[in-house]
């Protein structure tokens, strides 16, 4: 791990001693972090691209990192297999739109809360480390309730002003990703194809625009203390498969492996908050 | 401007396949192979997958030898590239340089892949040159992309005049010389969907 890693680890795992006749007192409110967001730009026939994936793996082999990074991999491209046209494929239409939209032209490739543009994947920590240092300016509730038999998703996204005005021009986007899909990989360096790779927090669908939300178009609260919030509400089912592999039960997706990722990012499509949780949402 | 001297069998950086060194003189046969995806349902999904023989940059020498890499193909639309540098990419135009460095004693492969999906009709060898530079010599090197339907399931019928072939059958049983797209056939034991 790089230097600049190891500091910053440091600087988030600092804490206060706490006498001992002082513990278990009040509760003490969560504090909200930043969270980062990582969009890797992937494909199953791409070789080098378990290379990103290795590395987001062990950085999150930190706790710290594992808690306040969130990757999600979006298939798209010539170097993905179209989830439309053939059943294993984890490329799907928005993963193709994001893909246009970035200009994607060689994998894999990242992006780091949208600051700075596309990156190779060796520019990805030092960048994941400078967004962890700042302090949120939104945070984000989600309260996800999925009901297996229906297979209805009911959602509530709350987005919260940490610093005032922060909402303005901001946008919410909403996704459902999946992890633990066994499928097709070429492996780097010469490796060859693995047939039962595990893909993790695959992007498999969109649920708002491509770019998010209007966030001023969303109903607004306003606390007592003045803090604004909005929130953005949806009923979704969730399908038997993404594409072609609905019509085959092999490559079904499994909503107990899939979850929902929110962020919200700024008047300059900077993300300034993202969190997750799973289909069925978090205990309390 | 002179031309740079050729690397020779004995030069840092070799080209191999398969473990042997590769002479500038042969072209180098890159082979895609067709692999059948079973879906569980009588259907058969067939990808085409390049690579085999996947051909290797070896520095021979003691120190790291630093590359610079270029691909001259007429076929660029049909091929994409993900060696010497960690990203993968469709050629965006006839020609292409890409540099890198292999440290001591060690291989990186070319990983250049054609793209034969489009079904028979692509079939064709795509022909790239590819030109190695490193300690002030250069080497060109001649490679064949080819689609080669041995490599999947190995020869099952000979003809009369002893060449090998994959003899094509309807669900009949029935021997077929020309598939049309849609209709399900079998070839070396296999049943395949006629894309």
């Amino acid at each position: 791990m790089s230097l600049m890693a190891a500091f910053a680890l440091t600087a988030l795992t600092a804490c206060d001693t706490v006498e001992e006749n002082e513990r278990w007192g009040e509760k003490v409110p969560v504090e909200f972090r930043k969270k980062v967001l990582v969009e890797d730009f992937t494909g199953q026939n791409c070789p080098n691209c378990p290379l990103a994936t290795n590395l987001l793996k062990n950085l999150m082999t930190s706790p710290i990192i594992a808690e306040h990074v969130i990757p999600v991999s979006i298939h798209g491209g010539s170097m993905a297999f179209d989830g439309e046209k053939i059943p294993f494929g984890l490329a799907t239409k928005a993963g193709a739109e994001y893909n246009a939209k970035w200009n994607v032209a060689a994998w894999p490739s990242g992006l780091v809360d949208r600051k700075g543009g596309l990156q190779e994947y060796t520019a990805w920590t030092n960048s994941i480390v400078d967004r962890l240092a700042l302090t949120p300016q939104v945070n984000i509730d989600i309260r996800s309730s999925y009901n297996a038999e229906t297979r209805r998703l009911d959602l509530n996204v709350n987005a919260i002003e940490a610093v005032a005005g922060a909402l303005e021009d901001a946008h919410l986007t909403v996704w459902i990703v999946e992890s633990g899909i066994v499928s097709r990989q070429q492996l780097p360096n010469g490796g060859g194809l693995d047939a039962n790779y595990e893909h993790n927090h695959v992007l498999r669908d969109c649920l708002t625009e491509l770019m998010g939300d209007a966030v001023d178009a969303l109903p607004v609260a306003v606390a007592e203390d003045g803090v604004r919030s909005v929130a953005w509400s949806k009923t979704y089912e969730v399908p038997l498969g993404y594409g072609l592999a609905a019509k085959y039960p092999a490559y079904y997706c499994k909503p107990e492996n899939m979850g929902v990722v929110a962020f919200v990012t700024d008047k300059d499509g900077v993300v300034m908050q993202v969190e997750e949780t799973p289909l069925s949402g978090t205990e309390e | 401007m002179m031309a740079a001297a050729a690397f020779g069998a004995n030069a840092q950086v070799v080209l191999t396949q398969n473990g042997n060194v590769c002479s500038p003189d042969e072209p180098v046969v890159i082979k895609a192979v067709e692999e059948a995806i079973d879906l569980g349902d009588g259907q058969y999904f067939y990808i085409v997958e390049c690579g085999m023989g996947d051909p290797k940059l070896l520095n021979q020498g003691s120190s790291t030898a630093n590359i610079k890499v270029t691909l001259d193909t007429e076929d660029y639309k049909n091929i994409q590239w993900c060696g010497i540098t960690e990203q993968c990419m469709p050629m965006p135009s006839k020609t292409e340089m890409r540099q890198g460095s292999i440290a001591a004693g060690k291989t990186i492969p070319i990983e250049v892949h054609g793209s034969f999906a489009g079904g028979p009709e692509s079939y064709a060898t795509y022909v790239v040159k590819m030109t190695v530079e490193t300690g002030g010599k250069s080497e060109v090197y001649t490679l064949h992309l080819v689609y080669d339907e041995t490599c999947t399931a190995g020869i099952s019928h000979v003809t009369a005049d002893g060449t090998a072939s994959h003899v094509v059958y309807d669900l009949s049983g029935r021997i077929v010389n020309h598939t049309v797209p849609g209709h399900v056939y079998i070839r070396d034991g296999k049943k395949f969907l006629q894309r």
